[in-house]
């Protein structure tokens, strides 16, 4: 059996297709699809904040201050970052606000007019501008700008409330005290809401935690070696179906060894190619990607022996019913490509509806992921992912036995 | 020879049958491609298997090999069952089949490795073995190159070599010269006369090639549709035909005729043939058996004048396997 072993491997070694498919082509991949990716990733979980311009030309108005120290009190609670100079750090200005919006390297901007807050005050109508990429997506804009007009009608609402209060104070009061009233009420009512009796409490129900999303190289390293690893499914039906073409394999069975032992023979070559597979694409995740691994690797090791196992049996599978290369490359190619997107090993489940993200559980591709993310980005302990690995040697159990009972020699 | 595990001389039922084959059938539905096939070949022999493309030779062999049973009848090697005593009988059969099964990529010391191992060769005598067989079939020098940079003829000595590491005691040889060059052909007929002197192999040659079983072969079965039709050495069978055969095309034919003509002193045999070929002057061909074909025509030709018959046509057909199968069969061995 070990000889039919060492033999593949010295044929596979000099195979340079085979292992620029199998390890170049997935590194490739890893590589460009997370640099396409990241930020699309970036955005998952904790995600990057929302930006939001604010040009202040009323730098000396009262209400505008009281605007602004509302709206920075409402962008903090809301991870929103207001940017008040342009991102070369030049001063900001209604015109560089709009050209970095047109340039959608922003998506909105406030501008509170000159004299605003003393238009406001001479009773004349006055507006805050809200300017907004059209093409930005909604779902972030809305909330922005209910913020925004929050702020603004708070700010609004105060200082109309005060100078009502110091206008009655006026008329009641003599002149002195009146004006010392009107004073102390200027700087109460310059405060944010933020303060009030009346406030949101914030609150999660008791055991419910944030999920926890993979980093670009957590979706990208196991869902492209998972695609790969069954790249060998091709890989060795095709070495099979080349040596029942050319007589190789009626050759062995002329020999005194057992068809079981040129077939595990033969198993256990490509079984130690899609493990080192793993190894290597890992490898590269973690020491040049710096692609956190978990906390208890021996997970990942559980999912890769599983992994591996199914795939070979795939390919012995492919092998017992395929009569021709072509077929291995048109079946092969079909199985590993529409596996591997329904699988989730392409677009991370996260991303996909919910329907479609289930659909993952039919395949091995979707059992292997969900079993190396739950190790390296959940914390899963190697008894957590025992039921991934068990269905991924379900899978392997079943290409096998009906592998077995089609595979012919001649 | 250091074969593992190889079985006892004493348990070998006659030494002197290396292979014996009785009443052997293999039927695939509908299709016979062996029928009924009982030989013997003695130990130490080159034995010929003679047969057109078709003939079930390849069939034959891989049932001897044991990939397969055979329908009815039993195959025994070395006195081992191919079917009960598989294991025992492999390991003293050496294969070298019609397929160049030799890994292409691969240098023909990794292949020689490889095949030796699955024999149950291991370290020193594995090396020793594959040397011995890389010089027997004269490839030291390439020894280290992949098979893919080899000529044809290279090829089919790699994958002679391939079946000889383990020392079988019956070599079975399927079509071993195929797309050779007439050097290299050469080559491995002195291989094989070694191998059967030096190593006192048994080897079974099959082929439709007569020049080279002729050339090789002490005794020839001539297999035909799966038949066995003729068994015999190579004089045995040429015998058959006597003298040779003549194939006199006449412009008519009648009972008296044929009958003077095989009574005639050098003929032994006459037997009307349909021609082969439509012809506008012969309507009959008589194939008749001599003792003596130019001496036979001499006497024929003045019993067809006398008979006032025209000879349209003449073939003389010397004595051959060639002659000797198309005799039995009626059609050539490269039909």
């Amino acid at each position: 059996m070990l000889s039919v072993t060492v033999k593949d491997l010295k044929i596979l070694i000099r195979d340079w297709g085979a292992l620029i498919t199998l390890f170049l082509s997935p590194l490739m991949f890893i590589i460009v699809m997370s640099l396409a990716l990241g930020q699309a990733f970036g955005n998952l979980g904790q995600g990057s904040p929302v930006r939001l311009l604010l040009v202040n030309d009323d730098a000396d108005g009262a209400l505008s201050a009281s605007f602004v120290t509302e709206l920075e009190t409402a962008a903090s609670r809301g991870g929103i970052l207001l940017e008040r100079r342009a991102p070369n750090d030049m001063p900001l200005d209604p015109a560089t606000a709009e050209r970095l919006i047109v340039g959608r390297q922003r998506s909105m901007a406030v501008l509170i007019p000159p004299a605003f807050s003393a238009r406001v005050e001479q009773g004349e109508q006055a507006a805050v501008q809200f300017v907004m990429d059209p093409g930005a997506a909604q779902q972030v804009v809305r909330p922005v700008q209910g913020m925004v007009e929050a702020a603004l009608a708070g700010s609004a609402s105060r200082f109309a409330t005060r100078r009502s209060i110091t206008a009655a104070l006026a008329a009641a009061l003599p002149g002195e005290a009146a004006a010392d009233i009107s004073q102390r009420l200027e700087v109460a009512f310059a405060q944010p809401t933020g303060g009030a009796a009346a406030q949101l409490d914030v609150s999660t129900p008791a055991g419910m935690v944030a999920p926890k999303y993979p980093s670009v190289f957590q979706q990208n390293v196991p869902g492209y070696t998972i695609m790969y690893v069954f790249f060998i499914v091709m890989t060795m039906a095709l070495s099979v179906l080349q040596e029942r073409r050319d007589g190789m394999l009626r050759r062995l069975l002329a020999a005194p060894v057992s068809k079981a032992a040129i077939l595990a023979g033969k198993l256990l070559t490509y079984y130690m190619v899609t493990l080192l597979q793993v190894t290597v694409l890992f490898g590269v995740g973690a020491l040049v990607f710096r692609m956190d691994l978990g906390v208890h690797p021996l997970g990942l090791v559980l999912i890769t022996l599983a992994l591996s196992a199914c795939a070979v049996s795939l390919g012995l599978l492919l092998a017992a019913f395929a009569r021709s290369d072509q077929q291995v490359l048109g079946v092969g190619t079909i199985v590993v490509l529409v596996l591997a997107a329904l699988g989730g090993s392409m677009v991370p489940p996260v991303f996909m509806p919910e329907a479609m993200a289930s659909l993952a559980r039919i395949t091995p591709h979707g059992w292997a992921l969900s079993g190396y993310q739950d190790v390296m980005v959940r914390g899963a302990l190697p008894t957590d992912v025992l039921p991934n690995a068990g269905v991924l040697l379900a899978f392997a159990s079943v290409f096998f036995l009906v592998a077995v009972r089609r595979f012919r020699f001649d | 020879m250091g074969v593992e595990a190889a079985p006892a001389a004493g348990q070998l039922a006659t030494r002197e049958s290396a292979l014996a084959l009785r009443d052997v059938t293999k039927r695939y539905g509908a299709t016979t491609a062996v029928d009924g096939l009982t030989f013997t070949v003695h130990a130490g022999e080159i034995f010929g298997l003679l047969g057109p493309n078709g003939a079930g030779k390849t069939t034959t062999i891989s049932m001897v090999c044991g990939l397969f049973p055979p329908t009815e009848g039993t195959i025994t090697v070395g006195g081992y069952d191919t079917v009960r005593q598989s294991n025992e009988a492999k390991r003293i059969i050496g294969v070298v089949p019609q397929d160049l099964a030799i890994y292409p990529t691969l240098s023909t010391v990794d292949n020689l490795m490889f095949f030796g191992s699955m024999y149950g060769l291991r370290g020193r005598m594995l090396a020793d073995r594959v040397r011995e067989a890389l010089e027997l079939v004269g490839l030291s020098e390439r020894a280290r190159q992949p098979i893919t940079t080899f000529s044809g003829g290279m090829k089919r000595r790699a994958n002679i070599a391939a079946g000889l590491l383990h020392h079988p005691r019956l070599l079975l040889m399927d079509e071993p010269t195929v797309g050779v060059d007439p050097q290299s052909r050469n080559h491995i007929f002195e291989c094989i006369r070694r191998l059967n002197r030096e190593l006192g192999m048994t080897v079974i040659y099959s082929s439709h090639y007569m020049e080279e079983v002729e050339a090789l072969c002490a005794r020839i079965a001539i297999v035909d549709h799966g038949r066995l039709i003729a068994l015999d050495t190579r004089d045995g069978l040429v015998a058959q035909l006597g003298g040779g055969i003549v194939y006199l095309g006449l412009s008519n034919v009648d009972a008296e005729l044929v009958g003077r003509l095989a009574a005639l002193r050098l003929v032994a045999e006459v037997e009307l043939v349909e021609p082969s070929a439509p012809s506008t002057d012969t309507d009959r061909i008589l194939k008749c058996t001599t003792h003596d074909a130019q001496g036979a025509l001499l006497e024929m030709i003045p019993t067809t004048t006398a008979a006032g018959v025209r000879i349209t046509s003449l073939e003389i057909s010397a004595p051959n396997l060639e002659s000797v199968f198309l005799h039995l069969t009626g059609k050539s061995l490269r039909e």
